[in-house]
C-alpha cells in the first residue's frame, strides 16, 4: 500500500479548454450591453412592424404571446425545477374566468382583473404545490393532471357565476381600450397586441432575473438533485410551493389576457387537459428551461399545425404535425432554444466578470469594476484574513 | 462537551426502525469514524443527524437541539456529504459551490471561500464552469467535499466518500480530508466501509452493529484488539 502513496492521487484530466480572449463576452462589459440593448431595439422595431399588419395577423400574434405567457409560466415549475405539471390549462382557465366573470358579473374594468386573476392563481399554485413536498415524478404529474381534469368540471358546476356549459361571453362594449390609447372599439385587437407584448417582455424579464438569482440556483439545485440540494440548506419546501405559486400567477396571467383576446369563454373550449398538453408541447420544442424556449415554442404550437395542414390536406395534416414533433424532439431533444444556445457556444461565452476561468485570461479591461494591479493567479491558501 | 452528542437515535423507513437508540459522540475538532457492516444503519445514521429522516432521540450540536430540518441543521453548522455524492449534474461547478452556501448571505465571504477551495481542489477550478456531470468520479466526490464545507460547518458528515473511486484516489481523498480537519479545525464524522484506510483518519471509532453501537474507542483500541479486529474489520 505505501508504494502508492507518492504517486499522483488521480489521473490529471486534461485542462478545461482555455477561454480564447475575443470570443469571451463579460457580462455587463460594454460589448455586452451593446448587444443587449441592440436586440432590445430589434424586438421594438418588429413589434412596431408588426402592428402595421392586418387585424387577422396581429390577432394571431396576440394568441403567440399569450401562449409564451403561459408556458414562460410553465416553464419556472416544469423546466427549471424539474415539477412536471400537466394541470397549468386549470390556471390558464381560472385566470380567463377570473376575468371573466368580473367583468360579466360584476362590472370590473377588465385590465383591473388582471391583478385580481394573478392573484388567484398564485393562490392556488401553492396550494396545487403542497403535495410536491410528499409525492414525486410521475405521481405528482397524476396529481396536478386531475386539477387540470377538474376545472372544466367546476366551471359547470358554478354555472351561474360562470354560465357553466353554455359559456361566458364578454361583449365587446366592455372590452373597449382606454380612452387615452385612442384605440376605437372596433380596433381593440391593437390594444390587446400591445398589451400582451408588454406582459410578455415583463414575465421574460422577472424570469430571467429569477432564474438568475439565488432563488434560481435553488431551483435548479432542487430538480438536479433533491436531497443533495436539502443536505447543501436549499430549503426545499419553500422552493418547491413558492415556484408552483408564481407559476400558476404567470399563467394565471395568460389566462386573463386570452379572456380579453376571445372575449368568449367556455369550459370545454381552451381550458381541458388539452391546453396542458399544448403547453407541455410548446415547453418541450422551445427548450425547457431557457429564457426564450416558451416564445419558440409557442410560435411553433401556433403556426406549425397551419404549416402542415398546407403541406399535407385533410386529417394526413395531423399526422404530419406528429412525425415533425417526434423529428423535432429526436433532433433536438433540448428543444430549439436549447439547441441554439449549444450551438451559440462555439462562438462566444458569456462569463460574469468575476467568473474564477477569467483569471486565467487576460482580463477584459472595461470588464471587472476593481481592475486591481494583482497578478492574476490563485491567491494563498487557507490565509483567512486574506484582503481581497 | 462534545461537539454533536446523539443519543437514543431511533429511526427508520415507514413503520420499521433500522436504529434502535444509537449513542454517539463527536468532539470539536475530532475526525470520528462510523464503521460496520452493509445494513447495520451507517447511512440511516447520517440521514437522520442530517435531518432527512423523521427521528426520535437528542442530537445536540453545541449543546442545542439540532431539529429535523435539514436547512436549520446546515445552518446550525453541520453538513452532510451525500452518499452517491449528490452531484447537481446540469449545474456548473460553481453554480454546485453556491449551491453549498444556500444558508450564507455574505457574497465577499462565499467568494473567498471558493477561491479557498478552488486552491484545495485545483482541479475544480479548472472545471469551474463546466457542468458538474461531465467531472470524473473523484472530482466529484471532491466537489460534494467542497460544497459541503462551502456552508463553513463546525461538523461534516461523510457518507461513505469512498464509494465507487479508485483506491489510489480514495487515499489522495483522505490525505485531503485529514488536512481540512487539522487546518480548518472542521470536525468530521465519516462513515466508511474501508476500515484500515479509516482508522489511520480516526481519533474516535464508532463500531455500528444492527442499529446499535456495539463497540466504541479510540482507532489504537481497535487496532490492538484482536477480537474486535477479526470480527469486524477483517484485518
Amino acid at each position: 500500500m505505501t508504494a502508492v502513496a507518492d504517486r499522483p492521487t488521480t489521473t490529471p484530466a486534461p485542462r478545461g479548454r482555455p477561454v480564447a480572449p475575443g470570443r469571451v463576452l463579460v457580462r455587463g462589459s460594454a460589448a455586452h450591453r451593446g448587444l443587449q440593448v441592440a436586440g432590445l431595439l430589434l424586438v421594438v422595431a418588429l413589434l412596431v412592424w408588426a402592428s402595421t399588419w392586418p387585424l387577422f395577423r396581429m390577432g394571431q400574434l396576440t394568441n403567440v404571446f399569450v401562449l409564451a405567457i403561459a408556458i414562460a409560466g410553465l416553464n419556472l415549475v416544469t423546466g427549471y425545477t424539474g415539477l412536471l405539471s400537466i394541470g397549468h390549462s386549470a390556471f390558464f382557465g381560472l385566470g380567463a374566468y377570473t376575468t371573466g366573470v368580473l367583468v360579466v358579473q360584476y362590472g370590473f374594468d377588465a385590465m383591473l382583473t388582471v391583478p385580481v386573476a394573478i392573484g388567484f392563481c398564485f393562490v392556488a399554485g401553492l396550494l396545487v404545490g403542497l403535495p410536491s413536498l410528499r409525492i414525486h415524478g410521475l405521481y405528482l404529474a397524476l396529481v396536478t393532471l386531475a386539477v387540470g381534469v377538474a376545472f372544466p368540471e367546476l366551471v359547470r358546476r358554478f354555472d351561474d357565476l360562470t354560465g357553466g356549459a353554455a359559456g361566458l361571453v364578454i361583449r365587446a362594449r366592455l372590452l373597449t381600450p382606454p380612452e387615452w390609447t385612442g384605440i376605437s372599439r372596433a380596433q381593440r385587437g391593437i390594444w390587446l397586441f400591445w398589451v400582451s407584448a408588454i406582459a410578455l417582455v415583463l414575465v421574460l424579464l422577472l424570469v430571467r432575473n429569477l432564474t438568475r438569482s439565488r432563488a434560481g440556483l435553488a431551483m435548479r439545485a432542487v430538480r438536479d438533485h433533491e436531497l443533495a440540494a436539502a443536505a447543501q440548506g436549499v430549503h426545499v419546501a419553500r422552493v418547491k410551493i413558492l415556484t408552483f405559486g408564481l407559476s400558476a400567477a404567470i399563467t394565471g396571467l395568460a389566462g386573463a389576457l386570452f379572456a380579453m383576446y376571445v372575449g368568449a369563454l367556455a369550459p370545454d373550449g381552451s381550458f381541458t387537459l388539452l391546453k396542458s398538453i399544448e403547453l407541455v408541447t410548446g415547453l418541450v420544442l422551445g427548450g425547457a428551461a431557457t429564457l426564450l424556449g416558451p416564445v419558440v415554442g409557442a410560435v411553433a404550437v401556433v403556426f406549425l399545425p397551419y404549416l402542415t395542414s398546407l403541406v399535407a390536406p385533410g386529417p394526413v395534416s395531423g399526422i404530419a404535425f406528429g412525425v415533425l414533433l417526434i423529428a423535432l424532439v429526436f433532433l433536438m431533444p433540448e428543444g430549439v432554444v436549447g439547441r441554439a444556445q449549444i450551438a451559440l457556444r462555439r462562438v462566444v461565452t458569456v462569463v460574469d466578470a468575476d467568473h474564477p476561468a477569467l483569471a486565467r485570461t487576460a482580463r477584459d479591461p472595461g470588464g471587472p469594476p476593481e481592475p486591481d494591479g494583482q497578478q492574476p493567479g490563485p491567491p494563498p491558501s487557507t490565509d483567512e484574513d486574506q484582503p481581497r | 462537551m462534545s461537539l454533536l452528542e446523539v443519543r437514543g437515535l431511533r429511526a427508520g423507513y415507514g413503520a420499521a426502525d433500522v436504529l434502535h437508540g444509537i449513542d454517539l459522540t463527536v468532539d470539536e475538532g475530532e475526525v470520528a469514524v462510523v464503521l460496520g457492516a452493509n445494513g447495520a444503519g451507517k447511512t440511516t445514521t447520517m440521514k437522520a443527524l442530517a435531518g432527512m429522516l423523521p427521528r426520535r432521540g437528542e442530537v445536540r450540536l453545541g449543546g442545542a437541539e439540532l431539529g429535523t430540518r435539514p436547512d436549520r441543521v446546515v445552518a446550525a453548522g453541520m453538513s452532510l456529504v451525500p452518499q452517491g455524492r449528490g452531484t447537481l449534474a446540469t449545474l456548473s461547478v460553481l453554480d454546485n459551490l453556491h449551491v453549498g452556501a444556500a444558508t450564507r448571505k455574505d457574497r465577499k465571504g462565499i467568494a473567498e471561500d471558493v477561491e479557498r477551495w478552488f486552491d484545495t481542489f485545483p482541479v475544480l477550478r479548472e472545471r469551474s464552469g463546466q457542468s458538474a456531470g461531465l467531472l470524473s468520479g473523484g472530482e466529484q466526490q471532491m466537489l460534494a467535499v467542497a460544497r459541503a464545507l462551502m456552508s463553513r460547518p463546525q461538523l461534516l458528515l461523510c457518507d461513505e466518500p469512498s464509494l465507487g473511486l479508485a483506491p489510489i484516489v480514495v487515499q489522495g481523498l483522505f490525505a485531503t480530508l485529514g488536512a481540512i480537519n487539522a487546518e480548518q479545525g472542521t470536525a468530521l464524522l465519516v462513515v466508511e466501509q474501508n476500515a484500515e484506510l479509516a482508522l489511520d483518519l480516526a481519533h474516535r471509532v464508532h463500531l455500528l452493529e444492527v442499529g446499535e453501537v456495539a463497540a466504541t474507542g479510540t482507532a489504537e483500541d481497535f487496532r490492538r484488539d484482536d477480537a474486535v479486529r477479526r470480527a469486524y474489520l477483517g484485518f
